[in-house]
């Protein structure tokens, strides 16, 4: 093995370095062509250099950050209490995904596009909201406070639009700050409208505010390192754990001061935790780190296998179910990879062939069941949906399903293949091969291919037993499977997926790795564990911090969830010099 | 005043643009036009309404049955281009060009080069090796013509229109490290800002009609009353409430960003920048700008144009259907003759005249061309990496053939169509239907496959095909990376913009000091 990085550096491989290492690499840095020494432990200094000292933690900075459009969807809807979802009804650009979250501050942007669709949104919204329809009246009595006289618009104005603009811009508003906007009557006027045109501009005024459409942090200026205010946490608590605003319970405790103490804000973490609101967290993990967003537009050509609407939708629905119950019942990180309990409907369950699925009804919910069969007691290892998502169309992959596991699972860096490889061989052959086999035998192709092979293929040998939808089968175009294999790194060896499960999950890599995910999407932003030589930010201190205390407790998943929220990265900011 | 390889800076560009009612506009903010050619607009009558179109498939092409062997105007029809022979004397063919930007990697010569082709195509720079954030490529020229065009033709209800058949992610490492910005993107406004894709037919047609389509006999909008007038119409109240919460808001972000650090600075300043260029759409649709400085407005609206437009815009099932990435409810070749209807439409109606659209996208294993009866679960491996296998090597003319067929019928629409100053919109199109490389089996960034349809206004003479010599060896390595003789992609765009009325001479960079379009392309002049 040691002699393969230099076969590939002379054989100008750039792009598969033969090893597959333990951190991002920085960005921007150009194709790999070094050779970082293999091992090392996963929150160490593969490349060296000595982790700084808790007492000089630098907990980073989010920039300004955008509401993406789940986060604009559900906002409205708490906002103005009326589940319009317009970015889906207007077309909004897609949100870029980096680090496999859409809610990177950095990339979250508003081109022209988007914001010629966020005006004609806001028409809608706010036209919605001021409809005086009776089943509307809740809704608009929400924003009309009161009804002006002719001698106290300007005070009935100045009270509607600093109330809504106090809660769309998640904070107290100054009469300053909404002067502008009273003075919006004055136009309606001059266009011979009235009162409540003037108000309805007023609330697109707000509505389309940068305080509304991006959560702006304060700065303590350059060099130095400020606990972020009360109004601040609250919307990183809920944004974290709902996608949306804060509610009026959450605004009350900022107001009183109170998220100044960690035992107060794991409080409301676990409360907020507890609020079906905080189904946008698990629809969101499941979406972009299990893959259910993929699942749910893949094109899947199993031969014998009906994969319709019905199963798309209860595949893609189970590992939201699934994180749901581990974050709310108190359970450990690691039954992410092996529980006793799994989420069906009638139709899933007769996907997975198990016995009694016609008790289940005619539901399209997923319900709770124990595990009956004991080839699906490996959560997310024996679910359709990941299993579906990396397979290609019509065959399994074990290539891709190792790259899954390395890389969401273990947070490894798998190199990209090099340009220009031939396709994987798919005809029939007389002699019965097993997708082992034929990669084995593309691999033969180029040497230089199998380095990366051998290090990403077992992990997918190891679920050979599920197919391209996540049936059970015992053999592979005719031939028995082979599910042996070894974990890269540990060298660990395993046999199938529960022990492959079992595996990962016993892994250190694995847990500092869930951590590593939780964060990234909680902060909303790329956490830096490859810091360049000077660099001031090295995250590793803060993800080593939360991984060692949930290590040594219950390493539960609702614990994590307060270690984050109470930790430094989370309530405190580095400051920056002043712009031009 | 030559254009510099520096791109030119959107914000600069755009805070000179009329931000505000009353703003002259100052020689400092129109970078790219001599006052000489400035007084010209002002005092000239109304300007053909030249548009430009790029029209784009992907992979390549099966150069044998693309490129004529004659060249001049008496060549023989190849068989991919077939489809486009009722257009033939409206068209050219060009071959030899070369995308030299493309060419330039560090490593292996084959890491990125769909990105680097798709991504340079445009933009015709070297772009930055990332799959991060920091993707950076260049201005692309459509987007130089549409920055003019908003200072000439405030009145056009877009400045531009970036269109495609399929969905496709922008981010991540799409291909061997590169940004997936690169590969899905072809319209660039800044070097750090790509221009997002509609894809869904019914967001496009809303986007088009938003604020009602042009009639027969004046300006498309009224202006906003004189304060004091009672009776304002609705569109006119509408335009001035837009004016009035777009001033709040830019305002507000403003005072916000003022307390704010750096970073945190640049991102509302981005956003501003959009409040900005919205407010100036708005401020353009009333027509009550004042100013000596104000440009002419676009040619009325003539009720037979108007009459075009309507025709034209009314979709062929009564609707357009709105398309979910879950659902197909499209087919495939349904979907993009609908893109088409809606690009005929928006030049027709005169709602844009630079579009861009992508028919499909590089490295795809998306679409699947059994419909062709093409054996297919990956057109991209599978067929356009053809490596001389003669089914293969069908199966690519039988695909490239499809898009020229799909290309055909936009042509025929913009044929049969009345543009605003009377003459078929086709002539007035300078359109170019092209694919990132020319043999997708190699991969290389010269020899690229081009027409281009239209007479651009009379600027270009057609019925044509124009070759320029391609340096014969086809080796990589050093011939891949080193500066090519070949005519430069660029010199066509050089072409395009000063038809456009640009003061152009020079376009895109290889090196990134000296520019690599250094002039138009003489054979194309009409």
């Amino acid at each position: 093995m040691q002699a393969l990085p230099a076969l590939l550096a002379a054989a100008g491989f750039a792009g598969c370095t033969g090893h597959i290492e333990f951190d991002d690499p920085a960005p921007g840095s150009g194709p790999r062509n070094t050779n970082p020494t293999p091992g090392g432990s996963p929150n160490g200094s593969p490349n060296g250099s000595p982790m700084p000292t808790p007492a000089s933690l630098n907990p980073g900075r989010v920039v300004a950050h955008r509401l993406n459009n789940v986060e604009y969807d559900n906002t409205i809807r708490d906002l103005v209490g009326l589940d319009l979802k317009p970015s889906r009804t207007y077309g909004f650009p897609d949100d870029a995904y980096i680090d496999g979250f859409d809610n990177n501050a950095d990339a979250l942007t508003v081109p022209p596009l988007l914001l010629e669709k966020l005006e004609t949104a806001t028409d809608a919204i706010v036209t919605a909201a001021l409809a005086t329809d009776k089943s509307n009246a809740a809704v608009r009595a929400r924003i009309m406070t009161c009804t002006p006289t002719a001698s106290s618009e300007a005070a009935c104005a100045t009270q509607i639009l600093s109330a809504f603009a106090t809660r769309a811009y998640r904070r107290p508003v100054t009469a300053d700050e909404v002067a502008g906007h009273a003075q919006l009557i004055g136009v309606a006027k001059s266009l011979g409208d009235g009162f409540e045109q003037g108000i309805a501009a007023g609330l697109r005024a707000i509505l389309l505010s940068p305080r509304f459409l991006f959560r702006v942090e304060g700065n303590p200026g350059a060099g130095k390192t400020a606990t972020l205010d009360d109004y601040e946490l609250a919307s990183r608590l809920s944004y974290f754990l709902w996608s949306s605003m804060p509610d009026a319970s959450l605004f009350e405790v900022a107001a009183a001061g109170g998220l100044r103490d960690s035992a107060t804000i794991a409080a409301q973490a676990r409360r907020l935790l507890a609020d079906s609101r905080s189904a946008a967290l698990m629809d969101n993990l499941a979406g972009e780190w299990l893959g259910a967003r993929e699942l749910a537009v893949k094109e899947v050509t199993v031969p014998g296998v009906t994969f319709d609407d019905a199963l798309r939708t209860a595949v893609a629905a189970e590992p939201s179910a699934f994180l749901g119950e581990l974050f709310h019942g108190g359970h450990a990180v690691k039954e992410l990879l092996g529980a006793d309990f799994m989420f069906v409907n009638a139709r899933l369950a007769s996907h997975y062939g198990l016995s009694g699925a016609g008790a289940l009804g005619g539901q399209s919910t997923l319900t709770r069941i124990a595990v009956s069969d004991s080839r699906r007691a490996s959560g997310v290892l024996s679910q359709a949906n990941t299993l579906t998502v990396t397979s290609m169309r019509d065959r399994t992959s074990p290539t891709r399903r190792g790259k899954w596991v390395s890389e969401s699972l273990l947070c490894l860096v798998v190199p990209a293949p090099p340009p220009m490889i031939p396709p994987l061989d798919t005809q029939p052959t007389s002699t019965p091969m097993t997708a082992r086999d034929r990669l084995a035998q593309h691999r033969a192709k180029g040497s230089s291919c199998a380095a990366c092979h051998e290090l990403i293929d077992p992990i997918g040998f190891g679920l050979e037993h599920f197919d391209a939808v996540g049936l059970w089968r015992d053999t592979d175009g005719g031939a028995t499977i082979d599910a042996t294999g070894v974990l890269p790194g540990t060298g660990a060896p395993f046999d199938g997926a529960a022990s492959l499960a079992a595996v990962v999950a016993g892994d250190p890599r694995f847990l500092d790795c869930v951590v590593k995910k939780l964060m990234t999407y909680a902060l909303g932003r790329t956490l830096v564990t490859a810091p360049p030589a000077g660099s001031p930010l090295d995250d590793r201190v803060v993800l080593s911090d939360i991984a060692g205390k949930l290590g040594s407790s219950d390493g539960r998943f609702d614990r994590l969830v307060e270690l984050i929220v109470t930790s430094p990265a989370m309530t405190t900011r580095t400051g920056e010099e002043g712009g031009p | 005043m030559k254009m510099t390889t520096r791109a030119l800076s959107r914000r600069a560009l755009l805070r000179g643009a009329g931000v505000a009612l009353g703003l002259p506009l100052l020689d400092a903010m129109v970078p790219i036009l001599p006052t000489s050619r400035r007084a010209r607009a002002q005092s000239a009558p109304a300007a053909k309404p030249l548009r430009l179109l790029v029209w784009t498939f992907p992979d390549g092409v099966r150069m044998n049955a693309w490129t004529p062997t004659a060249t001049g105007a008496n060549y023989t029809t190849p068989p991919i281009l077939k489809p486009l022979d009722p257009f033939k004397s409206k068209m050219n063919v060009i071959s030899g060009l070369a995308n030299t930007p493309a060419s330039v990697v560090s490593g292996d010569v084959f890491a990125g080069s769909h990105a680097r082709a798709t991504g340079a195509m445009l933009t015709q720079v070297p772009l930055v090796f990332t799959s991060g954030t920091n993707f950076k490529a260049g201005v692309s020229f459509d987007q130089i013509i549409a920055n003019d065009l908003k200072v000439r033709v405030p009145s056009l209800r877009l400045p531009s229109l970036e269109l495609g058949a399929v969905y496709a992610g922008a981010t991540g490492n799409c291909e061997d490290g590169f940004s997936c910005a690169y590969l899905t993107n072809l319209a660039w406004s800044s070097p750090t800002t790509f221009l997002p894709k509609e894809t869904n037919p019914k967001a496009v047609f809303d986007r088009l009609i938003t604020g009602g389509l042009p009639t027969g006999g004046g300006t498309t909008n009224p202006p906003p009353p004189p304060s004091g007038d009672p009776t304002p119409s609705a569109a006119a109240k509408a335009l001035a409430y837009r004016k009035s919460v777009l001033d709040l808001v830019a305002a507000d972000t403003r005072s916000l960003a003022a307390k704010l650090g750096k970073a945190d600075k640049a991102k509302l300043g981005d956003y501003l920048d959009s409040v900005n260029e919205l407010e100036r759409r708005v401020t353009a649709m009333s027509t009550s700008t004042p100013g000596p400085t104000t440009p002419s407005p676009t040619t009325p609206m003539t009720p037979a144009v108007a009459s075009s437009c309507a025709a034209i815009s009314t979709p062929k099932d009564g609707t357009y259907l709105g398309r979910d990435r879950t659902k197909n409810v499209y087919g495939y070749s349904e979907l993009i003759a609908t893109m088409n209807d809606l690009i005929a439409m928006a030049f027709t109606c005169d709602l844009t005249r630079v579009v861009t659209f992508m028919a499909e996208i590089p490295l795809n294993t998306q679409t699947n061309f059994s419909f062709l009866g093409v054996n297919s679960s990956n057109y991209h491996n599978d067929i356009s990496h053809h490596g001389g296998d003669p089914a293969k090597l069908d199966a690519i003319q039988n695909v490239n053939t499809f898009y020229a067929t799909q290309f055909a019928y936009l042509l025929d629409k913009l044929a049969k169509a009345t543009d605003v100053d009377g003459s078929p919109v086709l002539d007035n199109c300078a359109i170019i239907f092209t694919s990132e490389f020319g043999d997708g089996d190699n991969h290389f960034h010269y020899d690229l496959p081009v027409v281009v349809a239209g007479r651009a206004g009379g600027a270009f003479a057609t019925g044509r095909h124009i070759a320029y010599a391609s340096t014969p060896d086809r080796g990589t390595g050093a011939i891949e990376t080193a500066r090519r003789a070949d005519k430069p992609l660029a010199n066509l765009y050089i072409s395009i913009m000063q038809a456009f009325g640009l003061d152009v001479t020079t376009f895109g960079t290889v090196d990134g000091t000296t520019p690599y379009g250094t002039g138009p392309l003489a054979e194309l002049r009409g």
